[in-house]
């Protein structure tokens, strides 16, 4: 019986999901694969599964000489420093939507999400013109104002589902205990809401470190690019570098990747609590 | 107290001023220049870099630097860039955006820097004219220094393997490409472009079997539905899945090439581009190029396309421009240039260098435009629309691929969608 248990739980449950998982993770395998053979191997028929002989060349290269270095810092500076507004006035935006009663609030959730649908390629002339008349060409100033502004009204609708399942009690409580308005919100509800804004901040993060085309558009000097704008120089109109774009694909993924890894926990936590009264 | 701090201010202020402005006296300011890469990559920075060092040491004055764009979206970011008034000195340009920038004022006509240039006599004249062409004014709005040409890229070891020479003709063509099939070994004939881009390759092979040397007659209807047309798309149209892979029909240029360098395909249709990614795959010995069979009307007919420079309007330096511009496609430039990304050059001297007739491909297409058969087709990439007509039809093509939309219907299609821009054209510029 037990066996049989067991095998009905093997066929129905570890082997679908064993066949997902070869599906998800093939790609990230190849790409690994990729970016440590020679160029002369990659494309080699019959395929190698293996990288033999191996090679950290094209990870040596893309780091020093083609630039990651200096593209991954400037991907890291905007993206934590745009994840920081972001958070910082979700939080703010979605504790309003939550607390307050204000006229034309309703109005306010409708325009939020109205600013989904606009698509940022739409914006990008005036937006250039109005960071050109800033001064925020060529700086990684306009990219922060940017990625902060087109990803705030996501994230606090986000966040405004999180803050729902906080309950005012605790507040309230806080408030007769002594705190201010501020401070209940900053020792009591932040805490409580730890997983929702791990989730938020991840999901901000992603969106700004793999954002393209304004990346492009706002910065015109080479050193100052950014990963997503570095990867694409990859492919050329007559040729592509597979090595260079495996190993800087990798590169890229080392952020986001060590990110999730760390907040996983939160971020299930966080996802579900979102969910249930988003 | 107060006083001597003003005084000591004071005296520290006129001696800053003092100094900056002998500074600016004795040091002449430089003068710098923003290029901008159109087709930016690591097999291509490195060298326009090195020129750009070069340049800038013989030229202490002026400096350059240098941006990079991704190939994919450089069109995009240039269009802003004029939208926005924010247009960089110079920058890189395929030719066929050339006429969209001149009509919108964007770009300054060379004419009165290249008028006066010792070595206007060494630029080919069918290239200058072809640019010249683009505009209604025939100015010249840019500087070619590439010039690239579409050809077959075939597998001699297999062909020698087979007893086969590549095509003399057309029918011969169709011929190859069905012996060289061995689906058993995952090998097909050849390779067809049918996702992005697949219309611009067609309508090279189209031009090419049928010998059509003009896009539009005298009466101003286009040649693209001509029957010699019908007859070679059913042909094309009958090959793919047969002696083709059937994944072909997403193909870019990018999964064609790699089906060839893969060993899937024996035969594709590219361009000289594509071959330092054939020498690092497939190694020598294992590729070569064959230029196309001369055309059912007698003609070889070939689309070129031409890469170079232009300056544009908003610069400060016009002067100073296109001296890095004409640096850029002399004849020390374009030949490094050319060699490193294995090209042709614009230049009749650097032709005749021996790099060129060492290189087969390069060799192969000098030849073949040497040949008096040869001909240039008129494509009209003056249309502000041409571009967009021809990645609008790219799904149609697809849908053709598939037996589900007739060829005459979709070339039928395609002829008035281009007598319409040219009707427009036409109109605005007052030309009937």
């Amino acid at each position: 019986m037990k066996i049989e248990q067991r095998l009905r739980r093997c066929l129905s449950l570890h082997l679908p999901l064993s066949i997902i998982l070869i599906f998800v993770l093939f790609p990230f395998y190849w790409t690994l694969n990729t970016s440590l053979k020679f160029e002369r191997d990659i494309m080699k028929v019959p395929l190698k599964y293996l990288p033999n002989p191996m090679t950290f060349q094209n990870f040596i290269e893309t780091w020093n000489n083609i630039g990651f270095g200096r593209y991954f810092r400037n991907s890291l500076i905007v993206a934590l420093i745009a994840v920081f507004f972001i958070v910082t006035f979700a939080v703010l935006v979605g504790y309003a939507l939550t607390r307050f009663r204000f006229k034309g609030k309703q109005l306010m959730m409708f325009l939020l999400l109205c600013t989904q649908f606009v698509p940022g390629v739409m914006l990008l002339i005036p937006l250039f013109i109005i960071f050109k008349k800033l001064g925020l060409i060529s700086n990684l100033g306009s990219l922060v104002i940017a990625y902060t502004t087109f990803q705030l009204p996501f994230n606090a609708i986000l966040m405004r589902g999180f803050i729902q399942n906080v309950p005012y009690d605790i507040e309230e409580a806080a408030m007769m205990d002594g705190c201010n308005r501020l401070q209940a919100i900053f020792h009591v509800v932040l805490p409580i809401l730890l997983p929702g804004i791990i989730a938020t901040a991840a999901f901000a993060f992603i969106s700004c470190w793999n954002e393209f085309i304004f990346a492009l558009m706002f910065i015109s000097r080479s050193d100052l690019y950014t990963i997503p704008v570095a990867l694409h120089s990859m492919q050329g109109e007559y040729d592509i570098n597979y090595g260079y774009l495996a190993a800087g694909s990798i590169i890229a993924m080392i952020p986001p990747f060590l990110m999730f890894a760390y907040v996983q926990k939160y971020l299930v936590q966080g996802l579900s609590a979102g969910s249930v009264k988003g | 107290m107060l006083r001597k701090t003003a005084k000591k201010t004071a005296v520290l202020l006129v001696s800053l001023l003092l100094i900056s402005a002998s500074a600016t006296f004795s040091a002449p300011q430089k003068v710098k220049l923003t290029f901008w890469d159109e087709n930016a990559g690591p097999n291509r920075t490195p060298y326009l870099q090195e020129l750009l060092k070069r340049f800038n040491k013989a030229n202490p004055s002026i400096e350059v630097e240098y941006v990079g764009l991704p190939w994919s979206s450089s069109k995009q970011k240039i269009d802003v860039a004029i939208a926005a008034n924010s247009t960089p000195d110079v920058s890189g340009v395929s030719t066929n955006w050339v006429a969209e920038f001149a009509l919108n004022g964007a770009i300054l006509p060379l004419d009165p820097y290249f008028n006066k240039a010792p070595d206007k006599k060494q630029f080919a004249p069918v290239h200058i004219q072809a640019i010249r062409d683009l505009v209604p004014n025939k100015k010249l709005y840019e500087l070619p220094n590439t010039f690239n040409a579409n050809l077959f890229w075939y597998r001699p070891d297999w062909f020698k393997e087979a007893g086969l020479n590549p095509p003399a003709t057309w029918e011969e063509f169709f011929d190859i490409v069905a012996k060289m099939t061995d689906k058993s070994k995952n090998r097909y004939g050849y390779s067809i472009r049918g996702g992005s881009g697949s219309v611009n390759n067609l309508e090279m092979l189209l031009y090419a079997y049928s010998g059509l040397t003009e896009y539009f007659d005298k009466k101003g209807k286009c040649t693209i539905n001509h029957p010699l047309h019908v007859e070679l798309l059913k042909k094309y149209v009958a090959i793919y899945g047969k002696y083709t892979p059937e994944s072909d029909i997403t193909n870019g240029y990018k999964e064609m090439v790699a089906n060839f360098d893969n060993g899937i395909a024996a035969m594709i249709m590219h361009n000289i581009g594509s071959y330092g990614e054939h020498m690092q795959t497939l190694g020598p010995g294992k590729f070569a190029a064959a230029a196309f069979p001369v055309g059912k009307l007698g003609k070889r007919t070939a689309i070129t396309a031409l890469k170079g420079y232009v300056i544009y309007k908003g610069t400060k330096y016009p002067a100073e421009s296109w001296k890095l511009v004409h640096f850029l496609a002399s004849a020390e430039s374009q030949s490094y240039w050319n060699q490193k990304i294995g090209q042709l050059p614009t230049r009749l001297d650097v032709m005749n260098e021996p790099w060129v007739s060492e290189a087969q491909h390069l060799k192969l297409m000098g030849d073949t435009f040497a040949d008096k058969k040869s001909v240039a087709l008129k494509n009209p990439q003056y249309l502000p629309d041409y571009n967009a007509i021809l990645t609008r039809l790219d799904p149609a093509f697809q849908e053709v691929l598939l037996g589900k939309r007739p060829v005459e219907k979709f070339l039928n299609e395609w002829a008035s969608a281009m007598e319409k821009a040219k009707a427009e054209y036409d109109k605005v510029f007052n030309k009937k």
